[in-house]
């Protein structure tokens, strides 16, 4: 096991360095003058551009540029953000954990929807319960989070005032209050990630039962739950556990945009600060964290394949 | 004919749709013959159909799934629309009117009027431009560098295909739309920047697909015929790669497509997409929130209807064009031919239709030797193929004492499994069901039984060896588990009791350090090991009938014997055997009787020395000639010519008369039926004039 993650590690260092660059070649995105537009554009003034090619070395070659980010970031130190100063990496320390509350929360609405579902459709393919779960899980799969968030504050927030409309309370201040708010935009953010496994669940599920050793267990006396949940559903886990860190990924994405409806101060809306503000260091801040976030969700869905399958243990 | 590729390229399918749909296959089991043999197609047939993805059969394959058929048109509807829609709405989209702001659905204003008074119809068609334009071009620019480098990486390999495939890796560990915001972030906001940020997001899984792909197909024989003639590589890769990977490009554009469409709208729902005033679907949902939330909530629903019915459109076209164009799994577009409340899960279905009288026992005189412990009488099991309900047991009736071993011989394809496995009711319903016949056992009627009745049965009175146990033992849980459950659903033990039993067990089927390999998972066990855990799980409770399916397959000489002799001291005992097999010579020295199936029917049943001595159906003859040492004592090597029909090919008259070299036009035209004379039967119309040769 401590092998598995060691190799994994090894593979997932690289690629991160792979990104990082890619991360730090944004500035080369920036049309015109870098420093001139991340400084506000033609308003801007001569001291603003020129404490911004400063901060950012601007003057400096790209790779030089480069590795003083790098050196940076091995120190923890993303850089300041051009406008108001505070370091990036504070910013992004102290917003981390709203964004990882929200999003597990999404998760577990991801499985406690998904997880039923599928297997409702795959025990029983092609009955009406099927059917039904099929067309709710194309729709899940369809509908932006925005809208349903949308929705759902119109509906539940404020035609019946059962949440509040926006707002959060950090789960370290008060458990209710965080319930209260996490929990609308956890299920606008965790339905279609529900959707995704529902379906993947179901397509694994019915294969798994007609399987020789289901048939097997059939024949050693096993009942149906016994044989659903005893033989069957621990390897039709396995795809569903991958769609579940594919859809996570999903997840980083829409929390930036559920946490601006939500205002939560979270690390999608710092980013989209930095976005509407051309605040650049702290674009690719959060950029990096979220691959970081990323990867390490991507480590623990293969820990779980060596839970789920024994085989993926000694490889 | 698609099949040739699919079945490594659909791994590579599934994790790009992965990233964009969420879906990734397990390891495929084929259920229905096509499937199956489908496979096997063999490559350079297949290659000048495939070069045109877009032929008759796949339209009309298309054509017959009725969802996409309808996304098409939807879709179509869509483009349309927004391409003509100066001509088609009474509004310019920008045009204000104060007055009449938050209006209903009028005459003028078909869904109403937003904050500002305008025509929501025409910014509906209008921003369905931005959304529309922006997915396409998006999907259209990333497919543009990803074909070029996906092919060149996949055709030439080594290091420049590691060196792309680190960068389409690290692009893709970037969540997917954080990599769209922070492009835009750099480049500033706006449809066409837009566009571009998406165009990077797709491109890295475009990559990967395609190169998957073209890897594939790079190892067909077509392809390296070319290769061979000295056809310039850029020539292979346009006129026999490409056209090979162009399905799968197809399939994943329109699901691609889908992403687009919910990637632009959120781009433009946080400002960052198309530039007011030109509307776009995201924008008009961000401003019916920030202005009608409190007071006009019915506003926010039709912008995101419309992306949300776009997107189903987009996926559902791609599923369907998978299920078409035979790229991937078979999806949703799998239709299988299982009925509503059918479905019974671990129990065959039996199905005997108005049954007036259980049919007359074969033996009126019964079998006054021993007591009978299973009788199987006029058995008929039916599959449900996509031709029509297939009969693939055939009025099968056999009869096993106490202490009695039966062999039951049969080719593959005879039915001899499918027989064991419908005592038992496990085969799957559908596609099997049974439709005639009588089992009983000990003298209760199995197949009137539901399932808590029959489980009692299955594990503790009837223990049951299949063929291929490495499929037939669950892959996750340690074997030694698995034998000590069998005890545990049937006794009151503790987990320590059923534990020692399995060891005990795991002694007697002679396997070495049974402690050690209790904790072994299946995959870590030789081929023959598992065999004997499998024997090991069907003997740990004791039971009173075995039923083996070719329980020996497979073990080396010493430990077959080892089987063999373990199943004659447990017959001391009074356990009776059922063995299926297809070697004659196997069970030789250990039956009583043998019953031969050809073709879903008993052709012949006799007590052993006797069916060897004096065979007197033509059928078995041949298996006895063919039987391995049955050729060491006639010094000679002798197959039936042919081979069994297949299902739903049975010839009319005599199954076996096509390859019966005695067969007269009788034969040929009525089944002959099962004949009883002097203990032992025969199905067959010359049994009493010819004179069949046996072994000594």
């Amino acid at each position: 096991m401590i092998r598995l993650v060691l190799r994994r590690l090894l593979v997932l260092l690289p690629m991160l360095f792979v990104v990082s660059f890619g991360v730090f070649l944004l500035v080369a995105l920036v049309p015109g003058d870098p420093a001139v537009t991340l400084a506000g554009g033609a308003s801007a003034t001569p001291e603003t551009i020129a404490n911004v090619r400063a901060q950012l070395r601007l003057d400096d070659p790209l790779l030089a540029q480069y590795w003083h980010w790098l050196a940076g970031i091995a120190r923890l130190d993303l850089g300041r953000s051009l406008f108001s100063g505070i370091p990036v990496a504070h910013e992004i320390a102290a917003r981390l954990p709203v964004t990882l509350s929200l999003v597990i929360a999404a998760t577990l609405v991801a499985v406690v929807i998904g997880v039923p579902l599928g297997a409702v459709s795959g025990l029983r393919p092609g009955s009406t319960a099927d059917a039904s779960a099929r067309v709710t899980s194309s729709l899940g799969l369809a509908v932006p989070n925005f809208w349903l968030a949308v929705i759902l504050v119109s509906l539940l927030a404020v035609r019946f005032q059962v949440f509040p409309p926006t707002g959060f309370t950090p789960i370290s201040s008060s458990f209710t209050g965080w319930v209260q708010t996490v929990t609308l935009p956890a299920v606008a953010l965790g339905l279609a990630p529900a959707a995704g496994v529902a379906r993947q669940l179901r397509r694994s599920l019915a294969e798994v039962l007609e399987s020789h050793y289901v048939r097997t267990a059939w024949a050693k006396g096993a009942g149906t739950t016994r044989v659903v949940v005893r033989h069957a559903l621990k390897n039709a886990a396995i795809p569903a556990v991958t769609v579940l860190g594919v859809q996570i990924g999903f997840m980083l994405g829409g929390a930036v945009i559920i946490e601006q409806i939500f205002s939560i101060p979270g690390l999608g809306t710092y980013m989209l600060q930095g976005i509407t503000g051309h605040d650049l260091p702290v674009v690719q801040g959060v950029t990096l964290v979220f691959v970081v976030f990323q990867m390490a969700m991507s480590l623990l869905v293969d820990l779980s394949y060596g839970y789920l399958n024994p085989k993926v243990r000694v490889a | 004919m698609r099949d040739l590729t699919a079945p490594r390229a659909g791994d590579d399918v599934a994790s790009v749709s992965e990233a964009l749909i969420g879906e990734v296959p397990v390891g495929e089991v084929p259920v229905d013959e096509g499937q199956a043999t489908a496979a096997f197609v063999q490559p350079g047939q297949g290659a000048d159909e495939e070069a045109s993805p877009a032929s008759a059969g796949t339209w009309r394959r298309l054509a017959r799934q009725r969802g996409a058929v309808v996304a098409a048109g939807w879709l179509l509807l869509l483009v349309l629309a927004a391409t003509l829609a100066p001509w088609v709405t009474l509004h310019a989209p920008a045009a204000q009117d104060l007055l009449h702001s938050f209006g209903g659905p009028s005459a003028s204003h078909w869904l109403g009027t937003d904050d500002l008074g305008r025509d929501v119809f025409s910014r509906l068609v209008y921003g369905a431009r931005s959304s529309l334009q922006v997915s396409f071009e998006s999907v259209a620019l990333a497919l543009v560098l990803a074909i070029p480098v996906g092919l060149f990486a996949g055709y030439r390999g080594g290091q420049v295909d590691n060196i792309v495939m680190r960068f389409v890796d690290g692009g893709m560990s970037v969540p997917p739309l954080v990599l769209a915001l922070a492009v835009v972030a750099a480049l500033g906001p706006g449809a066409n920047n837009a566009s571009l940020a998406l165009a990077i997001v797709f491109m890295p899984a475009f990559t990967r697909l395609i190169r998957g792909q073209t890897l594939a197909v790079k190892e067909e024989t077509f392809v390296e015929a070319s290769r061979s003639l000295g056809t310039p590589p850029v020539l292979i890769v346009a006129r026999r790669v490409f056209p090979n990977v162009v399905s799968t490009i197809i399939v994943q554009a329109s699901l691609t497509l889908g992403g687009a469409l919910l990637a632009e709208a959120a781009l433009s729902f946080v400002g960052l997409g198309a530039q007011p005033p030109s509307p776009s679907w995201g924008s008009m949902l961000q401003q019916a929130y920030s202005t009608g939330l409190f007071t006009h909530a019915w506003s926010l629903v039709v912008p995101g209807a419309a992306i949300a019915a776009g997107v189903l459109a987009f996926n559902t076209l791609g599923d369907g064009l998978a299920a078409a164009l035979g790229v991937g799994r078979p999806s949703n577009g799998r239709r299988r031919r299982w009925g509503k409340s059918r479905l019974s899960r671990g129990l065959t279905r039996v199905d005997r239709g108005p049954v007036t009288a259980p049919p007359a026992p074969r033996s009126p005189d019964g079998d006054t030797s021993r007591d009978t412990l299973l009788s199987v009488e006029g058995l008929r099991v039916v599959l449900d193929t996509s031709a029509g309900p297939v009969p693939a047991v055939e009025d099968v009736s056999l009869r096993i004492g106490e202490g009695e071993i039966v062999a039951l011989v049969g080719e593959s394809g005879s039915g001899k499994s499918l027989t064991s496995m419908a005592i038992m009711r496990l085969l799957a319903s559908p596609p099997a069901a049974v439709a005639a016949g009588q089992v009983t056992f000990a003298g209760q009627d199995l197949l009137s039984m539901d399932l808590g009745e029959l489980r009692r049965i299955r594990g503790r009175d009837i223990g049951m060896v299949f063929q291929d146990p490495m499929s037939s033992l669950n892959p996750s849980i340690r074997v030694g588990e698995q034998i000590a459950e069998a005890v545990r659903l049937h006794e009151r033990v503790a987990r320590r009791t059923a534990r020692e039993r399995a060891v005990q067990m795991l002694v007697e089927v002679g396997i070495a350090d049974p402690a050690a390999r209790m904790r072994c998972y299946p995959h870590e066990l030789s081929g023959g090991m598992r065999q004997r855990v499998m024997i090991a799980m069907a003997l740990v409770c004791g039971p009173r009938l075995l039923i083996a399916d070719e329980p020996t397959t497979g073990l080396d000489v010493t430990v077959q014997a080892q089987i063999l002799e373990l199943l004659r001291r447990l017959r001391r005992e009074r356990m009776a055997v059922l063995f299926v097999t297809h070697d004659l010579g196997v069970v030789a020295d250990l039956c009583d009787r043998v019953a031969v199936m050809y073709a879903g029917q008993i052709v012949e049943e006799a007590p052993i020395d006797d069916l060897f001595a004096r065979p007197r159906h033509p059928y078995t003859e041949g298996l006895l000639r063919a039987s391995r040492s049955a050729q060491d004592a006639i010094g000679e090597s002798a197959a039936i010519t042919g081979s069994v029909p297949a299902l739903g090919r049975r010839p009319a008259g005599c199954h076996f008369h096509p390859r019966c070299q005695y067969a007269i036009d009788l034969c040929r035209t009525v089944d002959p039926p099962l004949v009883r004379e002097s203990g032992r039967y025969e199905r067959c119309h010359r049994a009493a004039e010819l004179t069949l040769r046996g072994v000594a």
